[in-house]
């Protein structure tokens, strides 16, 4: 069976097509709103994605090389997210549903990056680091479903990162060549060493807005730039991989997985990694295509769920913009 | 120390430290050897273990002398980040609530819990990682012990006080699921009826509850 889904939780459009046989993902074509200055605007990306939702869903026909008849169930990513983004999504997905007569699937978008990382990694069970502008989050599943363990109290680690960049006067554009400007900021970094900035891990969360605030002081006080970055970039990442290796403590798993956009980063892959191997426990990080927002995860948690007897009327698809994972039954798990 | 370790019988892995018994001057003790992590930047990670070393050695002595029970520093090293405790026979609270759900004695424990908490906190001593592994029944004695103060630090801020209880909570939530609100609920009743500036801990609690990413109530 096939399932099409559909993402449009933030700043990307994304639809994918999956199956549950081999090769498991069909499609995943995605279009992406970028701002000429400043962040997302939700109303801004939503009009993107209205404009850009024809030519994405055909696209990712073509690259299955499917008709729409060939589909037996419409996924869609129904929350956490921006409303005016995740309202196109559902509008579209509840279109599709009732004028081809396709069963309706509600997804949750954290747990599609989880399972869309499951199965490229063909890992069981693992503890997993979520970590995007929207997100900072220590996952791991227990009892039914899937329970944070730790994550931030204040700003996600994508959001200091974006944030510190832009008032820094280094962004946009955020991404230069597959790389986030702070990185390449902190590469360039000389003295490498690590100025006094809040390093605040509580318990298992993090806190990332003192961080934040501090480090656009010392940009004021003179410091420069590069080291700046470079100490932004190292409390960080140090900080999430310290409560991802309590979190390994505290539910011995085995296995660790990192997604989410900000897992594009080779310098928090390399702490990533080099925390997995002290503990012994198998790491994999999950290649951009799939880490960041797309929709072929959508469709691969749509395969999931179906398979498993999820079903929603269209009347009843409504958008929930804070749907905590912890809210959604796994029944395809355990 | 490297006498010491020879002899040194490993007890487990943490994310923070190793620990190890051994004998030292007669007394049964558990050697804390904070481990520098291998992802950070070298300089950091020393920095990161004499802070937390010394604060953690201070802390214990404080806890103990407030008449709340905790293993007591014999001998402390911040450059290795090693500190020599007393050692805590008895049962992880943890494991006991594995073994037994919520019981009167779980019940019982949870109480006794939240009043150390409150005696902590009503002298500015934030634990900074309680869980229920962090906590030992000693049957012998009917004490209840906290361990683990490797996270703890002063504040005076209710807001710090408030995340303290956030962080059980949501250890307890995941952990612990199934009897998540008779923990909390025997905790909190016996930790408010105890803690200094209640009103003010509970706003900031209700306050970062909302403040994770996603929760319902809170507004955009």
């Amino acid at each position: 069976m096939r399932v099409l889904g559909i993402e449009s939780t933030a700043h990307t459009l994304g639809i994918g097509i999956a199956q549950n046989f081999p090769p498991y993902i069909l499609a995943n074509e995605r279009s992406k709103y970028e701002p000429v200055t400043g962040g997302i605007h939700p109303r801004e990306a939503s009009r993107s994605h209205a404009e850009n939702l024809g030519t994405v869903l055909k696209k990712a026909l073509t690259k299955a090389n499917i008709t729409i008849d060939e589909i037996d169930a419409i996924a869609v990513a129904l929350g956490p997210g921006m409303g005016p983004c995740l309202r196109v999504g559902a509008t579209a997905a509840r279109a599709l549903a009732t004028y081809y007569n396709k069963t309706l699937i509600p997804v949750n978008h954290g747990i599609a990056h989880i399972e869309i990382g499951n199965l490229l990694s063909g890992f069981e069970d693992p503890l997993i680091i979520y970590v995007s502008g929207g997100n900072t989050s220590i996952i791991a599943y227990k009892y039914g479903r899937y329970r944070v363990f730790g994550e931030t109290q204040d700003i996600a680690l994508g959001n200091l990162r974006d944030v510190f960049s832009r008032e820094a006067g280094i962004a946009p554009p955020y991404i230069v060549n597959g790389s986030h400007v702070i990185d390449l900021c902190a590469q360039r970094s000389e003295s490498k060493e690590v100025l006094d900035l809040p390093y605040i891990v509580k318990g298992q969360d993090v806190s990332y807005a003192g961080l934040l605030t501090s480090a656009l002081k010392k940009l004021k006080e003179g410091y420069k730039l590069e080291d700046v970055c470079y100490s932004v970039v190292e409390i960080s990442f140090s900080m999430i991989t310290e409560v991802a290796e309590r979190g390994l403590a505290h539910t011995r798993k085995s296995e660790v997985l990192l997604t989410g956009g900000v897992s594009a980063s080779q310098l928090l892959d390399e702490k990533v990694k080099k925390m997995a191997e002290s503990h012994g426990v198998k790491y994999y990080n999950v290649p951009p295509a799939y880490a960041g927002d797309n929709g072929a995860m959508i469709a691969w948690t749509g395969v999931l769920a179906y398979l498993s007897g999820v079903r929603m009327n269209p009347q009843e698809a409504r958008i929930d913009q804070r749907w905590r994972i912890e809210e959604v039954d796994v029944p395809w798990r355990g | 120390m490297e006498r010491l370790k020879k002899s040194l019988f490993p007890l487990s892995w943490g994310a923070e430290s190793n620990l190890y018994s051994g004998i030292y001057l007669g007394h049964k003790v558990v050697i804390k050897e904070r481990i520098k992590k291998p992802y950070m930047n070298p300089k950091l990670a020393e920095k990161l273990i004499r802070e937390r070393t010394l604060a953690e050695a201070k802390i214990l002595w404080e806890a103990n002398s407030l008449g709340v029970k905790a293993p007591l520093p014999l001998k402390i090293d911040p450059e290795r980040g090693v500190i020599i405790m007393s050692y805590i026979e008895g049962e992880l609270l943890r494991d006991m609530i594995y073994r037994e759900g919520f019981s009167l004695k779980v019940k019982n424990i949870m109480e006794e819990m939240g009043r150390s908490i409150a005696i902590l906190h009503n002298s500015h001593i934030i634990h900074g990682d309680l869980t229920t592994s962090n906590v030992i029944y000693q049957y012998q004695t009917k004490n209840l012990y906290l361990i683990d103060f490797g996270l703890s630090f002063h504040s005076k801020r209710s807001e710090d006080k408030a995340t303290d209880i956030r962080v059980l909570e949501r250890a307890v939530e995941s952990t612990h699921p199934e009897y998540k609100n008779e923990l909390m609920s025997s905790f909190l009743s016996s930790y408010f009826e105890k803690v200094n500036e209640r009103d003010l801990i509970w706003e900031s609690l209700e306050d970062i509850r909302l403040r994770g990413r996603y929760i319902k109530e809170r507004q955009a």
